[in-house]
């Protein structure tokens, strides 16, 4: 799971494997905004299949966070 | 079934008045930055004086002066638009009578921001159909007329013009692989509604003026996912000739950039000029076509793929085999 989140993120903002931590935030760290973020989740449910509507991640703010939020879907 | 035709003609048309993002930041609270980094779109021409009807008038004129037919030749006019200026008679039969078409069919047609791929394989199936040799598709908006001016997030996003072409009867077909599509919007994601009026029969009219009302996060989820379904269908069709150029409607660049990521192309395959116009709804593929052929990017020879998506929830594409020669090429 992990490896498929940072991967996809990787592809969509042309980032390399060492700029993005457990801690790095979406917005602080990568600019990324609502769009970018609806981007995200569009490509996360294709990589992984667990849906992730956008109103969920209102409170998730870092990569460590949206790990443990799709693992938690995933059980 | 479509006719087969090629593209002869194709002109645009847009307003005097250029609207900056800098212009924008003094009437909301914006910034160019904050605009262009979100959007791709840095000013857009907006309607003072001008009329959907005008601008729809000047592009056809352009298109039918290119394709070298004469009025009389024309046997089908399809216009589009979601901003027409008048309820009744058509935006089709405007443009036939300002062009002096003696007799043809005319006709308005109205899939928001894919009413020019609606528009342009209605008017070819039309020629089919009707067996006329010369059409025209028309698709015009003033979009700035319908915005929320206290509303940053989607005043910003759109902006007026038109754009048309010439179908003209051909030999081979040139016009390919036409996808139209929809699905129920059953959340409201993009809506204008109309002003109501009161009659003796009901009470006072609520809401006398609306505006454009859009779910941002629910529209790029939807373009995002027909962008790509559309695209892969007609990349199926062409086998092994594939398109090697897309002209995408104009909405946003962070759709368009998507598409490109996800078709696994190249920026430089996608011709993009919201930076410019904004979205002009319908009239963006066509205004984007128009500027393709004028930059140099478009020329014959080229097969572009158009794609479209918009309120209803409607979708659609195509593929056309350029057969108009661009002016840079000639020199």
């Amino acid at each position: 799971m992990q490896e498929k989140i940072i991967t996809s993120l990787m592809n969509q903002l042309d980032l390399d494997r060492d700029a993005i931590t457990m801690e790095s935030r979406f917005v602080e760290d990568f600019s990324m905004d609502s769009l970018d973020m609806v981007e995200m989740l569009i490509n996360l449910e294709k990589e992984t299949g667990i849906k992730v509507p956008v109103e969920e991640v209102g409170d998730i703010h870092t990569v460590g966070e949206l790990i443990k939020h799709l693992e938690g879907k995933q059980q | 079934m479509l006719a087969p035709v090629s593209i002869t003609g194709i002109g645009k048309c847009v307003p005097e008045k250029v609207v900056t993002n800098d212009d924008l930041a003094q009437i909301v609270e914006t910034s160019d930055e904050w605009i262009s980094k979100r959007t791709g779109i840095r000013s857009r021409h907006v309607a003072v004086e001008e009329t959907a009807t005008g601008l729809a008038i000047c592009a056809a004129k352009d298109a039918l002066a290119m394709s070298g037919e004469l009025p009389e030749n024309v046997g089908v006019i399809v216009a589009c638009t979601i901003t027409g200026d008048d309820l009744s008679p058509s935006l089709a039969s405007r443009v036939q009578r300002a062009l002096e078409i003696p007799v043809c069919a005319a006709m308005d047609v109205s899939a928001g921001c894919t009413g020019f791929v609606y528009a342009l394989v209605t008017a070819a199936s039309l020629m089919d159909t009707l067996n006329k040799d010369v059409a025209i598709v028309v698709a015009s908006e003033i979009m700035t007329k319908y915005c929320d001016w206290t509303d940053r997030a989607t005043c910003v996003l759109f902006g007026d013009g038109a754009g048309a072409v010439v179908l003209k009867r051909s030999e081979v077909a040139h016009l390919l692989h036409p996808i139209l599509s929809a699905t129920p919007d059953v959340d409201d994601v993009i809506v204008v509604k109309k002003e109501n009026r009161d009659t003796p029969f009901t009470g006072p009219a609520e809401s006398p003026r609306e505006s454009i009302r859009m779910k941002g996060a629910d529209v790029f989820t939807y373009a995002a996912a027909v962008m790509e379904t559309t695209l892969t269908e007609l990349r199926e069709c062409c086998g092994d000739q594939p398109y090697n150029k897309v002209v995408p409607h104009q909405a946003n660049e962070k759709i368009i950039d998507f598409a490109v990521r996800t078709m696994k192309l190249s920026r430089d395959n996608f011709f993009v000029d919201i930076a410019n116009y904004a979205n002009t709804s319908s009239a963006s593929i066509p205004i984007a076509l128009c500027d393709a052929l004028e930059s140099g990017w478009l020329n014959a020879g080229d097969r572009v793929a158009i794609v479209g998506f918009g309120s209803g929830l409607t979708s659609g594409g195509a593929v056309i085999d350029w057969t108009i020669q661009n002016k840079k090429e000639n020199k």
